[in-house]
């Protein structure tokens, strides 16, 4: 009998094997992709370099880049990689793996987030080190400064996410390993982590890692092409999308509801912007370029899916093919502000074609709400949009990055295939109006574009 | 060609394509207009695989299938994810003379202008790359594009037109004069010579560049673009007979020019003598191609040391890959204040490195180098770069899975062998005084 209940005892323990972390208050979407190589955990800290302690700016970096190197060389052994990106509002901290070693990675590396252990003094020297080294090259390098000015202008001067990401000579002087760990300690909380997984992992495998519950998100072909884990939503588990939170599972939009976010996209007035009034600074700086940001607002709600295709319209309608010889650099980007979305272009351009530039880039938004591509040149763009998406998430870490931020903030993860092919001109026109003023931020050397006395 | 006699690797076997270990066994390599396939369907299982073992764990670095059919190109297969995503990368084995030294990276920038502003219509991506062996021209985007992505590499590999040639030229050149005022270019290409010397740099010449002409870029481009030449890696979600229909034809000649080198001919060139504030030193020790493993182990140990015990000066470690054989090098610059430590530093390396190394650090190593390598099968545009780069060294189309296998295998001694064996060897060394 003793050897019968010894054996039984053995199989339990290999099965379940070691005690895991506590996992119960983690909030977890999983997209299964069993045809891929590695999974992607991804678990999102909803805490970034704006939550530096004032004087103690890149706090933040720096942690991430001690777990980066730290994470990487405890996981090595198993295969697997930490990725860990650090932004204004949050740290997404990314495990790649083998699919037979992510559960094991994954509980090692919640060993080293929320274990509270200490954490490695010299490492952290020796980057600290190196980012000061750093801070004093770029310091009044040029794009340094316009990342902050911008940050400014979208947030307003007062905000602590207004300050510099990288932190400075005198601010890292502030930081050791203590003060990391501190940082750590005090933003690590699981029960504000969201976790993403995308890739291969069997429901044993999300059971075993998470044994208060997961929410599967329904792979859509041809973004991931796959059977899911079940056919309908979990309702034990199902109550994780945060823009679902407050329905029942049998409330919860489908996919013709959520399409109709594309179709009918919100008109100006219907939800609230990140600004009602647009705003122009101009810096004055001796610079060989001018540095540029147009930002504008859009109601809250507005899909995802729409408003990055409208960025992409925007940015085939600025970049021209033969290149402009004014236009040194130029990125579009997505953020959000007040809950509301907000689309960022950012260019730096020859001093000389200043206006020129700002008047083509401020007019964009409006010549889309009027005149969209149409018939052949609206489908080529909706094509090239999906495209470049698809390999935008194609790689399971940038996928599970991406569920875990839409999830995060609020949002349901869109059915991308189904809402890229529900875009229309109208919606494309809709959705243009409805974007606020511009605030305008040109940096550069005022004499050479601005009349005298302007 | 075979087409209905696949052979099926069970998952978790111990690595070697079961196709490839039974032709092996029959005393036959790889037939002309033959097809293997070597691995299961991505869905069938690895999911499964039991926690702690280590079953088929370079599984996606096998193809799942091998086209070699009479007179090229050979295609190998990598399914790869779910997402409808697919790279197509062409790799065409080139060596260039002393004397026609950059004209392959004209081709490269002739072909890389025609293809991106194609790729950008329907929102591919596309690169094309020199590496030590070929010339590699990559597209990848929606499988849906297939079609569209195969034209894209055709135009990519015509042949070079006359009209673009000068443009071409002048890019290649001030890529080289960018790379010849910072002290890390000089001081590699320098050190280039002395261990290859007579061989082409891969950036090209100074002094051949401005003696080259339409004439000898369409030559060299004549004796290598070849159908039978050709190695081609699919990665992605695609079926792999569409896929082989799209890269079949890629309008290159089937027969061209004995892919001969014009013969060498030393000629002068303007030495790079960038202005520099601190002292340079680069030296280089020769470590031959099939010590890549333990080479790679050793460079990282070295990397290490320097890392973990730095002093007031800069010093890295790289492993080059020369073509038919590696170089292990060591850069570092100091200021007049830490010149003598620098050099001091360096000199001892190999002998501060013997001390410090114990089997669980080279299997700390190992483990590490393996890991990053298998990150490259994140995306199938990584997984066929990983696996082409390995292919077109000569090393099979398995090399990639090769390499992983080997550093499994790299033990203490091998490590402490290869670094006497540097110590006691020749070694190349150039330096930059301010």
């Amino acid at each position: 009998m003793r050897w019968t209940a010894g054996l039984a005892l053995f199989v339990v323990l290999t099965i379940v094997g070691a005690p895991r972390p506590a996992t119960a208050q983690e909030r977890v979407l999983a997209q299964i992709d069993p045809g891929g190589w590695l999974t992607g955990v991804t678990l999102l800290v909803p805490s970034g370099s704006a939550m530096d302690p004032a004087g103690s700016e890149g706090t933040a970096l720096v942690l991430g880049r001690l777990l980066e190197l730290e994470g990487n060389a405890q996981l090595s052994s198993r295969g697997a990689r930490l990725e860990v990106e650090v932004r204004r509002d949050d740290m997404a901290l990314t495990l790649l793996a083998p699919p037979e070693e992510w559960v094991d990675a994954l509980d090692e590396l919640r060993a080293l987030l929320f274990g509270g252990g200490p954490l490695p003094e010299a490492r952290a020297s020796s980057l600290l080190e190196q980012q000061r080294d750093r801070a004093i090259f770029e310091e009044g390098a040029p794009v340094r400064d316009f990342e902050v000015e911008r940050a400014r202008l979208l947030l307003g001067a007062a905000s602590p996410g207004a300050r510099s990401r990288d932190g400075t000579r005198s601010s890292i002087a502030t930081i050791d390993a203590e003060s990391l760990r501190r940082f750590r300690d005090a933003h690590f909380d699981p029960a504000r982590v969201r976790i993403a997984v995308a890739g291969p992992a069997t429901e044993l495998q999300l059971r075993q890692a998470f044994p208060g519950g997961f929410e599967e998100v329904r792979p859509t072909a041809p973004f991931v092409r796959s059977t899911p884990l079940t056919p309908r939503p979990r309702p034990d588990t199902a109550a994780a999308l945060p823009g679902d939170a407050d329905l029942s599972p049998e409330l919860r939009p489908g996919p013709l509801l959520r399409l109709r976010s594309v179709l009918e996209p919100p008109v100006p007035g219907s939800g609230p912007r990140a600004w009602d009034t647009g705003r122009r600074d101009v810096i004055d700086r001796e610079l060989t370029s001018t540095w540029m940001s147009v930002i504008w607002p859009f109601p809250a709600g507005t899909s995802e899916i729409l408003l990055g295709f409208l960025g992409h319209l925007a940015a085939q309608a600025v970049v021209t093919t033969p290149p402009d010889p004014g236009l040194f650099r130029i990125e579009f980007a997505l953020d959000e502000h007040e809950g509301a979305p907000v689309l960022v272009v950012s260019a730096s351009v020859d001093p000389r074609t200043t206006r020129a530039w700002e008047a083509k880039i401020t007019g964009v938004i409006e010549a889309l709400a009027a005149s969209p591509p149409e018939g052949a040149f609206f489908e080529l763009g909706r094509r090239r949009y999906r495209s470049a998406r698809l390999l935008a998430t194609a790689a399971p870490g940038d996928r599970s990055r991406w569920l875990a931020r839409t999830a995060h903030a609020g949002r349901s993860v869109p059915d991308e295939e189904l809402e890229i092919w529900a875009l229309t001109r109208e919606a494309v026109s809709r959705g243009a109006t409805a974007a606020g003023e511009p605030r305008v931020l040109l940096m550069g050397p005022r004499a050479m574009f601005e009349d005298p006395g302007s | 060609m075979q087409v209905d006699s696949l052979l099926r690797r069970p998952r978790g076997a111990s690595g070697k394509p079961f196709a490839l270990l039974l032709l092996l066994a029959l005393g036959a390599g790889p037939q002309a207009g033959s097809i293997e396939a070597a691995k299961a369907p991505p869905t069938a299982g690895i999911v499964s695989a039991a926690p702690g073992s280590d079953p088929g764990r370079e599984a996606a670095l096998y193809p799942d299938t091998v086209f070699r059919p009479e007179g090229g190109p050979q295609v190998a297969f990598f399914s790869a994810g779910s997402t409808e995503v697919v790279s197509l990368r062409v790799s065409v084995p080139l060596e260039e003379s002393f004397d026609e030294a950059g004209a392959a990276q004209i081709l490269r920038v002739q072909a890389r202008n025609r293809m991106v502003s194609l790729g950008e219509r329907i929102g591919a991506r596309v690169d094309v790359t020199r590496t030590p062996h070929a010339l590699v021209y990559q597209v990848y985007g929606s499988v849906q594009d297939l079609d569209f992505l195969g034209w894209i590499l055709a135009e990519g590999l015509s042949s070079p037109q006359p009209s673009l040639f000068d443009e071409a030229r002048r890019s290649v050149s001030r890529e080289l004069d960018r790379r010849l005022e910072t002290p890390e270019g000089t001081l590699s290409l320098r050190l280039r010579a002395q261990l290859v010397p007579g061989t082409a740099p891969l950036e090209g010449r100074a002094g051949t560049l401005e003696r080259l002409d339409h004439g000898h870029v369409s030559a060299l481009w004549a004796r290598t673009h070849l159908r039978s030449r050709l190695q081609i890696v699919v990665a992605g979600r695609v079926d792999p007979l569409l896929a082989l229909a799209t890269v079949a034809e890629l309008g290159i000649p089937d027969e061209g020019p004995r892919p001969q080198l014009p013969a060498p001919e030393a000629t002068g060139d303007p030495r790079g003598s960038p202005e520099v504030i601190r002292h340079w030193l680069a030296r280089g020790y020769t470590v031959a191609a099939e010590h890549t493993p333990r080479a790679l182990v050793a460079a990282r140990h070295l990397s290490l040391l320097v890392r973990e015990s730095p002093g007031d000066y800069e010093v890295f470690l790289e492993l080059w890959d020369l073509g038919r054989s590696r170089a292990l090098v060591v850069t570092g610059a100091a200021y007049d204040r830490s010149r003598t430590a620098m050099i001091r530093r360096l000199d001892g390396l190999l002998d501060e490195s013997e001390g410090l190394l114990g089997p669980e650090r080279v299997r700390a190593i190992s483990a590490e180098l393996r890991t990053e390598l298998r990150m490259a099968t994140h995306s199938p545009w990584g997984l066929a770069n990983l696996v082409g780069q390995r292919w077109e060294a000569g090393e099979g189309v398995e090399g990639a899975a090769r390499l992983l296998d080997a550093l499994e295998g790299v033990e203490e001694a091998d490590v402490r062998r290869l670094l006497a064996s540097l110590r006691e060897g020749a070694r190349a060394q150039e330096e930059l005084r301010p």
